[in-house]
């Protein structure tokens, strides 16, 4: 009888061996990574994707593994917001985007309402800025970069500013626009005309050019993303407008100067990250990101990057217990590829931004 | 181990053979199958990436046909032609959403897009595409290899005309480069379509890891970049496919190939192990072919035990029955078992081989029986070694009294039995095991054992052992009961030991000599040892002469002569020598006796030495005595005489001290009467001298006037005067009254009533003036009322020496103390009176001895010894009381006296002493 008894604990043992690793930390990832903002969704993606893999290579998060839940938005906001809902129910730790400020608009309340923390990479609208929210941004505000920007134009001797924006991200756009004619009109310049467009609607674009044209404006400034920035720029040249163009950090992207070619050729832009940083933190990710990609990063890469590191910083950080919002807020400064950076109390990041202009083919910095 | 039955045993050979059988055939199948399952299904999706990368690989060769078809074109046409040509090829955007020329700058010379976008191919004309790595690549080839250069499929990129994500196929023509653009959304429907519902599914990469269509859409895998997956590393790279890979914690198995024009990576992947339904069926199958045969077996095999077991149960019952003896039952039927057949008869003719054995064996035994039960006085018991009783014979049970019923079965170690303890039964054990190991028989031997009404007896005991069941042997025990034989012996020999020792205890000295041995010593007592000091084995063997006894051998000459004639002198007497050279008159008695044929000289001397010597003592003293006693009576009529005259003298002496002591009292006594009458004695004098001057100051203003207010106060003043006067008077009167009575009680004795306390305040009075002198306080607590019918004089008199004696000797060099005298209700018609006092108290050794005459401490400083003597005469005497003392040394003293309520009558001549 014993003899049969054991054989019977044996099986039981067997059955019992197959016990699970420690339960993965869940991140969750929302961009735009179809249509025509994919290349800053795609660009943030990639930060993320390599600050959760570096991490998990050094061990995870309190020996826990990260897994990365990636979400696109595509530029709509029902998709954002059904995006968020899915990303709460799978009960992930934070929400590393929205890459645009009009996502941050729609999905605020849905995340708001289940507690869940948002960093975004790139948000800057500053609708979003100076509220103790659920929302953390990752970006300097839309303000830091208009001011500079508007100062820059008027150093150059532009005084007559048109500004075109696109109502497809119209949180982001609007407010830069309403920053940029403040600080440029403060400054003594005078903004002529003001067009809007709809990223996509290819009419719209048209309109937009052929209506600022007729104020004759000698600076054209665009709010749009880098593809429709390729567009407008290749729209007014097609149109016999010569004046200079600049247009927001919105467009600061890799593909800019890979879509847009000689068209983009002297565009100035304002953006928070250097290209050519060669400090050997920047350089090491730099070479790890284009191995790992096959293309260079770009700012929402580096701006995903960070935001992503801070969120695992301020886990590991946690006390037990301590909510993670504010975590964030009492674990910095965080250590940044490009500065040491941290959130103000209302978890806006503070950073410094520069003008760049594209030179050769390439972006680089004036300012 | 456990016991089994048959029946389980066979139900557990059935289930754990089929267990068994099952458990190592389904292993086998399993470990053979399952790998076998999971090559098919690895086989079949390299298969279906094979199939899907022909499709891709034809779809997208449609693509490019029409491209190459415009590059041709494109050499010698007008933008505008070229630019209807695009617009034909593009159409309605079904297939491309984008064809356009771009010249060696980089610029698009000529642009087609879907109808519905006509619009904006004019905005797009004259952009720069030089960046676009697919321009690059294709510009790239073209330098390389001229003409023949082939078309270059894209990565995933976003496109700046349409600006989605689409795939382009670049065909260069001289230094211009064709391209046209393919929606990603095309692509992914084209897989879509593919196998739907089937558990694997296809997946298209480009090189750089983007996802580019898939046959089953999953939201968030398209955004997964797929630049780290093993599979699509080991596809890039032409290695062998990884075994597995694992995605979010599941296990897939994986196809693949890199599509051939397209450089995308096409793989394929389904669940493996458990995830797969082929994998999952084989499995099932197995376990449930377990479960069943288990089941069926679990079924079968109790039926088939049951039918295994009857016919064994038959003959098991039938094997039980010639056990207990019935030996004459059919045996069962044959059955189908041949086996148990063969059995069956066997067991029948053993049973008829026992019956006929137990036969002989049981007549041998009875002849045995009868033997041993008839023997008549030998106890025959068998034991086994262990000390149980196997037989009891009839001659045990009337030797020991233990019926064979109370004795067979018995172990004596735990019975006792005839063994009187349990040292005697294990020594017994022991004995058996000693005949165990040697072999050898033990005894005869006696041993004292018990019957069983208590009473001894000794049995002579041979013990042996006999061969018994098996290898033990059985231990034959036979007993002859010899008690009444060592009685007889043990009687005799008792006689003969009393007679020695009272041989011995005779306190006259006794000598036995052998007559024919020339009166040697046989044996003397312990008495003629003591007497003349010499040892028996010293004196044992020599006779009187060779030991030098005679202290005149003629007297021993003399003694035997008499003997030798029969004229034996009762008694005579010679002078012995002691051992150590002591003469002794000895007076000597000799008897010869024949005693079993010895003639034997009885012996007794008696040392008369001292005794003579007393009688010589005695003759002289007897004339000495008369003459003494004449000499002593003279002596003491002398001292008689001088003592009657001492004791006269000492009595002479007591009463002159005792008239001293009274005169003392009397002192004492006077003094505290001048003291009590000074004071208002006076202060009447100071009054009247006062008085007397008033009366001159008033005599005088009658001369010179008299004012009224003056005679006022002079009549004032006087009745004033007169008032102190009078209660100094009266209280000087008291007292004097007072005083007089206690003279009056002192002096004579008289015998009256009087209060207890007023008795002591009275004593207080008295003793004032000595009180004053020290720092004692006297206390009178004797409550009020307490009537006594007695003589107060001797009364106070005894109070006073005792406050006398507290004031002298209690408080010496104290600076305060207390005296207090309390008296308790009459009780009975006596009263107790305490007296006591916080002073120094009385060493013990003197306690015992202040009642004594004369006793003092303070001779020579004016004690006379005789107050407390005084006062127990007093107390004991003439008041009928007692009087007792204690004292704490250093703790003050007590006298506690008892007396009368009513004194005893006493002659008036004693009171006149």
């Amino acid at each position: 009888m014993k003899v049969y008894s054991r054989f019977f604990g044996l099986a039981l043992l067997l059955a019992l061996a197959a016990c699970s690793p420690p339960e993965p930390l869940k991140l969750g990832f929302l961009g735009g990574l179809s249509g025509r903002v994919a290349d800053l969704g795609e660009a943030g993606r990639n930060g993320t994707l390599l600050a959760v893999e570096e991490a998990n290579t050094a061990g995870g998060v309190n020996r826990r593994k990260i897994e990365l839940l990636i979400y696109d938005d595509e530029q709509q906001a029902a998709a954002a917001v059904k995006a968020t809902e899915a990303l709460i129910a799978a009960r992930v730790e934070a929400i590393i985007g929205p890459m645009t400020s009009s996502m941050g608009d729609a999905i605020l309340p849905v995340a708001t309402r289940a507690g869940m923390v948002v960093v975004s990479p790139t948000v800057t609208a500053s609708s979003l800025s100076g509220k103790d929210d659920i929302l953390f941004k990752v970006a300097p505000s839309v303000e830091t970069s208009t001011r500079l920007s508007a100062a820059f134009e008027y150093a150059r001797g532009v005084r007559r500013a048109a500004i075109v924006n696109d109502l497809s991200n119209r949180a982001y756009t609007a407010d830069w626009a309403g920053h940029f004619r403040r600080d440029f009109t403060a400054l003594g310049g005078e903004v002529v005309a003001e067009a809007s467009f709809t990223s996509g609607d290819d009419a719209s674009y048209t309109e937009a050019i052929t209506k600022i044209a007729k104020a004759k404006p000698d600076l054209l400034h665009l709010v749009a993303n880098a593809v429709d920035t390729v567009r407008l720029t290749q729209l007014a040249r097609n149109l016999g407008l010569t004046l200079p163009v600049t247009t927001s950090t919105w467009a600061a992207t890799e593909h800019l100067i890979q879509l847009g070619g000689r068209t983009v050729e002297g565009v100035t832009l304002t953006q928070f990250f250097n290209r050519d940083d060669a400090s050997p933190r920047y350089r090491a990710f730099s070479t790890a990101y284009t191995a790992r990609f096959k293309q260079e990063p770009g700012f929402a890469s580096v701006a995903a990057y960070d935001a992503t590191r801070s969120i695992l910083t301020a886990l590991a950080k946690a006390g037990k217990g301590q909510p993670l919002k504010e975590a964030l807020l009492t674990a910095g400064p965080y250590e940044g590829l490009q500065d040491r950076w941290n959130f103000d109390r209302y978890g806006d990041a503070q950073r410094q931004t520069h003008i760049s202009v594209v030179r050769n083919g390439r972006l680089v910095l004036v300012e | 181990m456990r016991e089994l039955r048959l029946r389980t045993s066979l139900i557990l050979l059935l289930v754990t053979a089929v267990t068994l059988t099952f458990a190592l055939v389904g292993s086998m199948i399993l470990a053979y199958r399952l790998p076998q399952i999971e090559a098919n299904n690895r086989a079949d999706l390299q298969e279906r990436a094979v199939n899907a990368s022909r499709l891709l690989d034809h779809y997208m060769a449609g693509i490019e046909a029409q491209i190459r078809t415009q590059a041709r074109l494109v050499a010698n046409r007008s933008p505008a032609e070229l630019q209807a040509f695009l617009e034909a090829v593009v159409g309605d955007g079904e297939t491309m959403q984008a064809a356009y020329v771009v010249a060696a700058d980089g610029s698009v010379e000529a642009l087609g897009l879907p109808g519905t976008r006509r619009q904006a191919e004019a905005e797009l004309r004259g952009a720069d595409f030089s960046n676009i790595p697919l321009f690059q690549s294709a510009r790239a080839a073209a330098t390389a290899k001229g003409d023949v250069a082939p078309a270059i499929w894209s990565d995933n990129f976003l496109s700046a005309i349409s600006g989605k994500l689409a795939v382009g196929v670049a065909v260069p023509t001289g230094d211009k480069v064709v391209i046209g653009e393919v929606a990603l959304e095309r692509v992914l429907s084209m897989f879509s379509s593919l196998d739907p519902g089937s558990e694997s599914f296809v997946l298209v990469i480009d090189r750089q890891g983007q996802w580019l269509a898939a046959s089953r859409d999953n939201p968030t895998g398209r955004f997964i970049n797929y630049a780290a997956m093993p599979t699509f590393q080991a596809i890039l790279a032409g290695r062998a496919l990884p075994e597995y890979e694992i995605s979010q914690g599941e296990r897939f198995l994986v196809g693949g190939v890199l599509a051939s024009n397209l450089n995308w990576v096409i793989t394929t992947a389904a669940p493996s192990g458990t995830g797969s339904s082929r994998y999952l069926s084989t499995i099932f199958l197995v376990v449930g072919g377990f479960a069943g045969s288990l089941l069926l077996s679990l079924i079968l095999a109790p039926l088939w035990a049951a039918r295994m077991v009857r016919p064994l149960k038959a003959l098991i019952e039938r094997t039980h029955r010639v056990i207990e003896g019935d030996y004459g039952s059919p045996w069962p039927r044959r059955g189908a078992i041949s086996e148990l057949n063969q059995l069956t008869m066997d067991l029948g003719r053993m049973v008829e081989v026992i019956q006929t054995r137990e036969a002989g064996m049981a007549r041998s035994e009875e002849r045995l029986r009868a033997t041993l039960e008839n023997t008549p006085s030998i106890a025959v018991q068998w034991f086994d070694a262990s000390g149980r009783i196997l037989y009891w014979n009839k001659a045990s049970e009337i030797i020991y009294g233990f019926t064979a019923a109370e004795a067979v079965g018995a172990v004596i170690g735990e019975k006792l039995l005839m063994y009187p303890d349990r040292q005697q039964t294990d020594d017994f054990i022991g004995v058996l095991g000693d005949i165990e190991r040697s072999g050898k028989p033990f005894g005869p031997a006696e041993f004292t054992l018990r019957k069983k009404d208590g009473s001894e007896i000794v049995v002579l005991a041979t013990t042996f052992a006999i061969p018994g069941e098996g290898d033990s042997k059985i231990f034959v025990c036979m007993d002859v009961d010899v008690t009444e034989r060592k009685r007889a012996e043990a009687n005799l020999l008792d006689s003969e030991k009393k007679l020695e020792a009272i041989f011995n205890a005779s306190p006259a000295a006794m000598s036995v000599t052998d007559v024919k041995n020339n009166f040697r010593v046989i044996t003397v007592n312990a008495a003629w040892e003591r007497q003349f000091q010499r040892r028996r084995q010293d004196v044992a063997g020599l006779n009187g002469l060779e030991m030098g006894l005679w202290a005149d051998p003629a007297d021993r000459v003399f003694l035997l002569a008499a003997l030798r004639s029969g004229s034996t002198p009762d008694v005579m007497e010679a002078e012995l020598l002691a051992g150590d050279g002591r003469r002794m008159l000895c007076s000597i008695s000799a008897q010869i006796t024949e005693i079993r044929g010895n003639r034997l000289l009885l012996m007794m001397t008696v040392d008369i030495t001292e005794r003579r010597r007393i009688e010589n003592e005695i003759r002289e003293l007897n004339t000495d005595l008369e003459q003494r006693v004449a000499r002593r009576t003279g002596q003491l009529s002398e001292a008689n005489i001088e003592l009657a005259a001492s004791v006269e003298n000492l009595r002479t002496a007591q009463k002159q001290l005792v008239q001293s002591e009274k005169l003392a009292a009397l002192g004492n006594l006077v003094a505290g009467i001048a003291h009590e009458l000074n004071t208002p004695i006076g202060n009447a004098v100071t009054v009247a001298s006062t008085l007397l001057d008033h009366h001159r100051q008033i005599s005088g203003q009658l001369q010179s006037g008299l004012t009224r207010s003056s005679l006022n106060a002079f009549i004032d003043t006087l009745g004033e005067a007169a008032s102190i006067l009078e209660r100094n008077l009266h209280r000087a009167a008291e007292l004097i009254g007072n005083f007089r009575q206690i003279a009056v009680d002192q002096a004579s004795y008289q015998r009256r009533t009087f209060d207890l306390r007023e008795a002591v305040e009275e004593v207080r009075l008295v003793m004032t003036p000595a009180i004053r002198k020290s720092p004692v306080e006297l206390k009178n607590e004797v409550p009020e009322g307490i009537l006594m019918d007695g003589y107060p004089g001797p009364l106070t008199q005894v109070l006073m020496i005792l406050v006398n004696n507290s004031l002298i000797h209690a408080f010496a060099g104290r600076d305060r103390g207390s005296i207090r005298i309390e008296a308790s209700a009459p009780l009975s018609g006596n009263v107790r009176l305490r007296f006591s006092d916080d002073g120094t108290g009385i060493p013990a050794e003197n306690l015992e001895r202040i009642f004594e005459p004369f006793f003092t401490t303070r001779l020579g400083q004016g004690g006379s010894g005789l107050g407390l003597h005084i006062l127990f005469n007093l107390v004991t005497g003439l008041l009928g009381g007692r009087v007792a003392v204690s004292s704490d040394h250093g703790n003050g003293t007590e006298f506690v006296i008892d007396l009368p309520q009513s004194a005893p009558v006493i002659a008036e001549t004693v009171l006149q002493d």
